[in-house]
């Protein structure tokens, strides 16, 4: 027999489900054009180089791709690329630039069945192509914001950062992959620390056994580029989740400076600098005064001048409540400048920020850019449930073959009237010569007006339709 | 009752797998490092234990002469077994990368498709020798990018005597020192690697990943999983073994903004 399952790692979305995308679908559309944006479609597949020219081989293997005509092409797996792509091909010639774009589009990515996520999954997002300057990069954040505040997710928060401050302090001579390498600790790094903050607070056993896995890499890092010293992890086995949350971000920062080291990538000096840069975070005022302290004689400075101008902006916007963490430092190949990550109840739900190389990479010219986009799909458990109140509805049927005509064309009449007419549980109504007789038992004229005054009428009396308890 | 028979890696895994041993709870005996016996006790009833290279366990899985084996992914891969061989557990240890490796002096070459369309016209008198143990996984990755049969080198003539010809690009049958090849004696390499820093010292760069994050995997002949008496003993070792495996937090790769 045909397995009926959808496909690993994909799923059906039920009535009650699309009902609620739609919703979603329409909050975002609104609040997009309440800031300017405009839609484009792109196609659902795109030559694969397009996704795979300025990343690694980590993102290749995460492309669902196929050949056609000796060409190999990728459903695509974001829609920023196929955007810039946009931009690069000539198609918007002649438009006042900026162009500000929205999509809501479904993206694939390959992922193991069973990892949480889904290889086919809806994105929504928004990008400014074609200015600089903080203003339009505020302004992204400022939309994002009010999107998820228009679904009812007001308890969220908003980390801002640069990427530029890494741009400027990494040494020249490092190839992509080895920023990359770079960056990847960093940020892996940052995620030790605050898990070892909500470790030490909260002692949760799911997350010391994560973090022992965790360190046991760091040891294993410490293995290969034989480390020893007052760190070392082999020689400090932790019993307690406190031990573990006290020691492991020293001995992850160590590690970290020593792999630095032996591959050749940092000096001490520079690798002290990126930890201690990358572990500052806080409120703006606060920021500023440690940032300058620590990046003094560095040279770098100008994009940290650029992120506070941006929440700057963004506490005009009343935005406020954003914490700046200047270790956010994902994406050094995509972003350029301020970076951004939106949470809710410890999920990421929406990523974004400045990207001025990209069409440049694709043959355009280079085109200041900057945007974001939704983790679509997982709003779906988040957004709050609102009272949906549906047009009223009804059921015709006919009692005997000879009144299906007349069923036939009160049903039309009712349905010129915004009636929703054959929906499966609306309440029954029987058609039979001249009357119509309700579920409650009244009798009415067959006739288009009374009728639908009477089903108006009674589906108010039974409404609201109570909350629908999601999972 | 029937006992099952279980391989376990001799070699490049041996001293990962008897760690990964030990945090299963199961303390080896006869599988260290100076052992010269081939038989070790891992304390499991109803089970008997083999040492075997990595390389060889998936097929002898395949035919028969193991129930259960613990060897890489990239072996499993490399053998095409899928077939006869069930991938039940990822143990998550030994990982490594199959890379595709060129001199790092090739600026023009930075992805495995400009290192064929480098070589896809050439008439096979200098063809693009590459040289490999994984021999399957390199002719799919050549197959994957252009329309050649590669021709296959192997010391062993029967591997290689209908298979040698004209072809652009070559296949050439490595025995170990994969990365000494190039540059004179090959152009490309498909090797297995755990940081890269052997590559980087030989001069050369991974041009592209063949099969990243390569772990060993508990692997299990399908008709040893239809015996009843032995699927009861293979899902205990699973549960053992599969509860020593770390739990990963999977990092997304990052593509565009989220």
């Amino acid at each position: 027999m045909l397995n009926t399952a959808p496909p690993p790692a994909t799923r059906d979305l039920l009535p009650e489900d699309t009902t609620l995308r739609r919703r979603l679908e329409l909050s975002f559309i609104r609040t997009a054009e309440a800031y300017g944006f405009e839609e484009i479609a792109t196609p659902m597949f795109e030559r694969a180089d397009l996704f795979a020219a300025r990343s690694g081989a980590e993102i290749k293997s995460s492309l669902l791709t196929f050949h056609c005509d000796h060409e190999e092409y990728a459903l695509r797996p974001e829609m920023t690329a196929p955007a810039c792509r946009l931009a690069a091909s000539g198609a918007l010639a002649g438009r006042p630039a900026p162009y500000k774009f929205f999509y809501v589009a479904p993206c694939f990515r390959y992922c193991r069945p069973h990892s949480g996520r889904y290889r086919e999954f809806t994105q929504a997002g928004l990008e400014c192509i074609g200015e600089s300057g903080p203003g339009v990069d505020a302004e992204v954040i400022a939309a994002a914001c009010r999107f998820l505040r228009s679904v009812g997710i007001e308890d969220f928060s908003l980390k801002i950062g640069t990427v530029g401050i890494f741009r400027e302090l990494l040494p020249e001579g490092l190839n992509t992959d080895e920023r990359a390498a770079v960056i990847g600790h960093l940020d892996r790094l940052i995620s030790i620390d605050e898990r070892c903050a909500i470790l030490a607070a909260t002692g949760s056993r799911g997350l010391f056994d994560q973090l022992k896995t965790d360190r046991s890499d760091f040891a294993a890092m410490q293995a290969r580029t034989d480390y020893s010293g007052a760190y070392t992890i082999e020689d400090h086995p932790t019993s307690t989740p406190q031990e573990l949350a006290d020691r492991f971000p020293r001995e992850a920062a160590v590690t970290l400076r020593r792999v630095w080291n032996v591959e050749g990538y940092l000096s001490e000096k520079t690798a002290d600098l990126l930890i201690r840069v990358s572990r500052i975070r806080g409120a703006r005022e606060e920021v500023a005064a440690q940032a300058a302290e620590v990046l003094q004689g560095s040279g770098a400075g100008g994009s940290l001048d650029n992120l506070l101008a941006v929440c700057r902006l963004l506490e005009a916007y009343g935005a406020v409540g954003g914490q700046v963490v200047l270790g956010i430092a994902r994406g050094l190949t995509f972003y350029t400048g301020v970076v951004f990550e939106i949470s809710a109840n410890g999920r990421k739900y929406c990523g974004g920020g400045r990207y001025d190389n990209l069409i440049e990479l694709f043959g355009g010219e280079r085109i200041p850019s900057t945007g974001c986009a939704f983790r679509f799909d997982a709003l779906f458990d988040v957004a709050a449930a609102e009272d949906v109140q549906p047009q009223p509805g009804v059921v015709l049927e006919p009692v005997a073959e000879t009144d299906l005509a007349k069923t036939l064309s009160l049903a039309e009449g009712l349905r010129d009237r915004g009636l929703r007419v054959g929906a499966a549980g609306a309440s029954v109504a029987t058609v039979a010569g001249d009357l119509v007789r309700l579920t409650d038992g009244t009798e009415i004229e067959a006739a288009v007006d009374a009728l639908a005054a009477a089903i108006t009428r009674t589906s108010r009396a039974r409404m609201p339709a109570a909350p629908r308890e999601r999972s | 009752m029937s006992r099952v028979r279980f391989a376990i890696p001799k070699g490049s895994l041996e001293k990962k797998a008897r760690a990964f041993f030990e945090r299963a709870g199961i303390d080896p005996k006869g599988y260290a490092d100076g052992d010269r016996g081939y038989r070790p006790e891992l304390g499991l009833e109803g089970v008997a234990v083999k040492t075997m290279r990595p390389q060889e366990i998936p097929y002898m899985l395949q035919a028969g002469f193991f129930d259960l084996g613990i060897s890489g992914i990239d072996w499993y891969r490399e053998s095409e077994v899928q077939v006869n061989v069930e991938d039940i557990a990822d143990l998550g240890f030994g990982r490594v990368d199959i890379v595709l490796c060129v001199s790092k002096a090739w600026d023009d070459v930075q992805s495995a498709a400009d290192l064929f369309a480098k070589y896809v016209d050439s008439t096979g008198t200098h063809p693009l020798r590459i040289w490999t143990e994984y021999l399957n996984l390199t002719e799919s990755l050549v197959r994957q990018h252009t329309d050649l049969e590669p021709s296959l080198y192997s010391p062993y003539s029967r591997l290689s005597v209908e298979r040698r010809g004209s072809s652009p690009v070559a296949i050439f049958h490595s025995f170990g020192a994969t990365e000494s090849k190039p540059p004179e004696d090959g152009e490309a390499i498909v090797d297995n690697t755990e940081t890269g820093s052997t590559i980087r010292a030989n001069g050369l760069k991974i041009i592209h990943k063949v099969l990243e994050g390569s772990t060993a995997h508990l692997l299990a002949n399908r008709r040893a999983l239809r015996n009843r008496e032995k699927r009861v003993t293979i899902d205990r070792i699973r549960g053992i073994l599969a509860a020593a495996a770390p739990v990963r937090v999977e990092e997304e790769p990052v593509f565009g903004h989220i």
